[in-house]
């Protein structure tokens, strides 16, 4: 597919589904009600701009991560949870539910405190590391302390609400982030985002291996400082204001790996593009649900993922056996 | 103006792998960089390209240390050909010969065209590279490597896995690429083909230069034996010197 | 190394200080903890749950449970107390159930109530364990006396009720039908919601309650909330409601009632 087509296209679609979701909610707030004095304005203004908003970064976000991340560890179904960022920020915002403070303002500084201290210990431990090998051990390591001390918290909560605060938290929800939630993260979410997308001729060279890519001219440790940085801001900084969202890192660049091209630096935009599309419409679809209450984001990322590879398996196994 | 070694010496974890080499290379010629397994031919090369750092000794290209060169600069002067034939991604093969154009930060367009000619695979230029065959697969990224127009090429065992037409075509090009002024110094483990293409030939033993000079001169029974351990008989024909090892030496 | 076999010998060998005490009730739940008490005297309480110490969790005044001996709710503890009767939940573990059964304990699972009837049927159920049936026929008709005090039959005010954070009382709860009968409309149960759960802002706007009822003052979507309810003209407003008047049936049943009555009358005497 051409490029500018594929960009476009996806532009429309985000824009597109960024007005849908300002059109979607419990409420109802007719057209008659939008930019004037009606108080019901302050639905729109206040609840679903900053969280249509905030769909669309923290989308582009995971997006663009999964994709850098594939290209950097040369693996098409690796996900930026395994750094193991994700699972440090959500230790934060467990504590901070579980050991008082599960306010705003505390929830996101404890979860940004936890992934900057979880970056920091993976760099620690993959200092002179050669291999990608070595990053996705170190990011195991991580993810595992990190979700054995979320379970030991959970586990010693001073009474049965909190462990519902907690739980319900980890699943992941865009419900009622305001224009406070948009403006702690977007900052962390650009510059992460801005980092990654510095990784474009670096991620290309190395397709054809390390020693080609250095004999190329790129900085390795510089590329691999790029990665960490910029998906660790964006990862943890999401998962710091909504909770744990799986699979957008991993499903959007394969989705759209046969459309942008196999090279990695083509798939960053689109990634970023598609994972925005993707996060709007499943947040859509949330608040669709019957019921009094929305349904986790981070549960219908998951009802998206697992048949999506179950089709993609499917189709190997028939590929391997046709 | 050359690429020359001063009593390089390389240590790779515990191991001593080159010992003071001190080798002087012209550009224009083709040199074939021969050894036991394990003698260090492959070190060389990438001490050469900057990709391992030297414990004493150092390169020098064309008067300056080449760890110390700033990397752009010394990815525009040398370029490197790996003995793993990785490819990742199931680019297309103009998108992968266009990444020996990233020292120079332009699309390249014509230096991509004339690699792409020169290497035969202006035909392969819009399949993806898992649909060659290995021989053009190769060929491609040669293509990659010349698309960068190095002045040094360093080819690490190029000819791995091709059939006889395919070595005999990679060769040419290896010349092909001296007459136009280009420094190639190419690892080999065909001794035959080795005659054919090398002007000069480097022997290396146990990380030792044994014998350095015109392919003639260098490329003798007692030499052989003494870096391989094997008696070689030496048959002349038109097309050049057939080398065949007989047995332990 | 040879001395580390004595060394652990000598550990294992100093179990806790304490008297060997035997007999009595013991009681793994906050709420039948609070419901023993106002049977049974304090000296016939052999152990409350470690929940009844707890600020945050306890439906007892904190004084009289710390002076009761507590456990962390494992078999291992209870048994050693070998009680005449044991108080539980019916959420105890199966592992823990099966060990009380093997032990031989007399043993008493409680759900949790869902109205006052069933509330009142647990009160006369439990003091007939213990033998205190004039005293759970007490609780019972001071729950009948509240019920006809706070009873309202005019039109509910609309209320809706945090029990923790941003989590509501929905519609099937023992909450519910005392709202009711104390003359407020659940918000929460016309949304939809059923039993407990977390509610978005918008819902809320979308049809304000006349007053929010609530144990905190902050929620992670408390701030928010204000704000916006503040720009619609339904004029709702927030009065705190007690935790500990939320967790438990039974005797908190009266003060409850007293309390969500107090609140309705602010707006419609």
């Amino acid at each position: 597919m051409k490029r500018p087509a594929l960009l476009g296209g996806l532009a429309v679609l985000v824009v597109a589904l960024f007005v849908a979701s300002l059109m979607v909610g419990k409420a109802v707030v007719p057209l008659s009600a939008w930019w004037s004095g009606d108080w019901r304005w302050a639905i729109i203004a206040e609840l679903r701009l900053p969280r249509a908003a905030l769909a669309t970064l923290l989308g582009a976000s995971l997006g663009l991560s999964g994709a850098v991340m594939q290209g950097w560890l040369r693996n098409p179904l690796a996900d930026p949870g395994v750094l193991g960022t994700s699972g440090a920020a959500a230790l934060g915002a467990v504590a901070a539910i579980v050991l008082g403070g599960a306010t705003q303002w505390g929830i996101f500084g404890a979860a940004m405190a936890c992934a900057a201290g979880g970056l920091a210990l993976l760099a620690a431990l993959t200092w002179h590391a050669e291999t990608p090998a070595a990053f996705v051990l170190a990011g195991t390591v991580l993810a595992s302390l990190a979700a054995a001390l979320t379970a030991f918290l959970i586990s010693i909560a001073p009474n049965p609400y909190v462990v519902a605060a907690a739980i319900d938290w980890l699943m992941g929800a865009l419900t009622d982030r305001g224009v406070d939630d948009l403006t702690h993260a977007a900052p962390f979410m650009l510059a992460g985002c801005a980092l990654l997308l510095a990784t474009g001729r670096s991620l290309d060279a190395l397709t054809l291996g390390p020693d080609a890519a250095r004999s190329l001219g790129i900085s390795l440790p510089r590329l691999q400082a790029l990665v960490i940085v910029g998906a660790g801001l964006c990862v943890g900084a999401g998962v710091a204001v909504t909770g744990v969202v799986g699979f957008v890192g991993l499903v959007v660049p394969h989705m759209l790996r046969p459309l942008a091209g196999a090279r990695p630096g083509a798939l960053l935009v689109p990634a970023a593009l598609g994972g925005a599309a993707l996060v709007l419409a499943a947040d859509i679809v949330c608040r669709l649900a019957p019921g009094a209450g929305e349904v986790r984001l981070g549960v219908a990322m998951a009802l998206i993922g697992a048949p999506y590879f179950l089709v993609l398996l499917l189709g190997e196994r028939g590929r391997s056996w046709g | 103006m050359g690429l020359r070694t001063d009593d390089l010496h390389v240590v790779l974890g515990k191991r001593t792998v080159l010992r003071g080499v001190t080798a002087s290379f012209a550009p224009g010629r083709v040199t074939a960089v021969l050894g036991a397994n394990g003698a260090g031919k492959s070190t060389l090369l990438r001490a050469c390209a900057a990709l391992l750092p030297a414990s004493s000794g150092r390169v020098m290209l064309d008067g300056r240390n080449v760890a110390t060169m700033p990397a752009r600069e010394r990815a525009q002067a040398i370029g490197y050909l790996p003995q793993d034939a990785a490819v990742h991604w199931n680019m297309v093969v103009r998108d992968l010969v266009q990444l020996g154009r990233l020292p120079h930060g332009d699309d390249g367009g014509e230096a991509i065209a004339a690699a792409l000619a020169a290497t035969d695979t202006i035909a392969l230029a819009d399949r993806p590279v898992r649909s060659l065959s290995g021989g053009e697969r190769a060929r491609v990224l040669l293509a990659r490597v010349l698309a960068g127009e190095p002045r040094w090429l360093l080819a690490d065992e190029p000819l791995a896995s091709l059939d006889p037409l395919h070595q005999l075509e990679t060769l040419a090009l290896l010349r092909a690429a001296a007459g136009r002024g280009m420094g190639v110094l190419v690892v080999l483990h065909d001794l035959t083909l080795a005659a054919r293409v090398a002007d000069d030939v480097l022997l290396l033993k146990d990380g030792a230069a044994l014998a350095h000079g015109p392919a003639a001169e260098v490329l003798t029974g007692a030499n052989l034996a003494a870096a391989y351990g094997v008696r070689v008989a030496i048959l002349s024909q038109p097309d050049g010197p057939v080398i065949v090892p007989l047995g332990r030496a | 190394m040879r001395l580390l076999l004595p060394l652990l010998l000598l550990l294992v060998g100093c179990a806790p200080a304490g008297g060997q005490q035997r007999g009595g009730i013991v009681s793994l739940n906050p709420c039948s903890d609070q419901l023993l008490l106002a049977l049974v005297p304090p000296d016939r309480i052999a152990a409350i749950s470690h929940y009844s110490q707890q600020a945050g969790a306890t439906s007892m005044p904190l004084e009289l449970a710390r002076r009761l001996r507590s456990t962390g709710g494992t078999a291992e503890e209870v048994i050693a107390l070998a009680p005449d009767l044991v108080v539980a939940t019916s959420y105890t573990p199966p592992a823990t159930r099966a060990a009380f059964a093997r032990a031989g304990l007399r043993t008493l699972y409680l759900d949790a109530p869902v109205t006052i009837a069933e509330s009142k049927a647990q009160v006369a159920e439990v003091a007939q364990a213990v033998g205190a049936a004039k005293q759970g026929a007490a609780i019972n008709a001071r729950i009948d006396r509240a019920v006809a005090e706070a009873r309202w039959t005019g039109a509910g005010v609309p209320a809706l009720l945090y029990i923790s954070g941003d989590l509501a009382n929905g519609g099937g709860t023992l909450l519910h039908e005392m709202m009711q009968v104390a003359g407020l409309r659940n918000a929460a149960a016309d949304y939809g919601l059923a039993m407990t759960g977390a509610l978005p802002v918008e819902t809320i706007l979308a049809h304000p309650p006349a007053m929010i009822l609530r144990p905190d003052a902050d929620g992670r979507t408390a701030a928010i909330r204000r704000r916006l309810l503040a720009r619609t003209d339904a004029g709702t407003r927030e009065i705190a409601f007690p935790r500990s008047l939320i967790n438990c049936g039974g005797p908190t049943i009266p003060a409850a009632l007293e309390r969500l009555a107090a609140v309705r009358r602010q707006v419609a005497p």
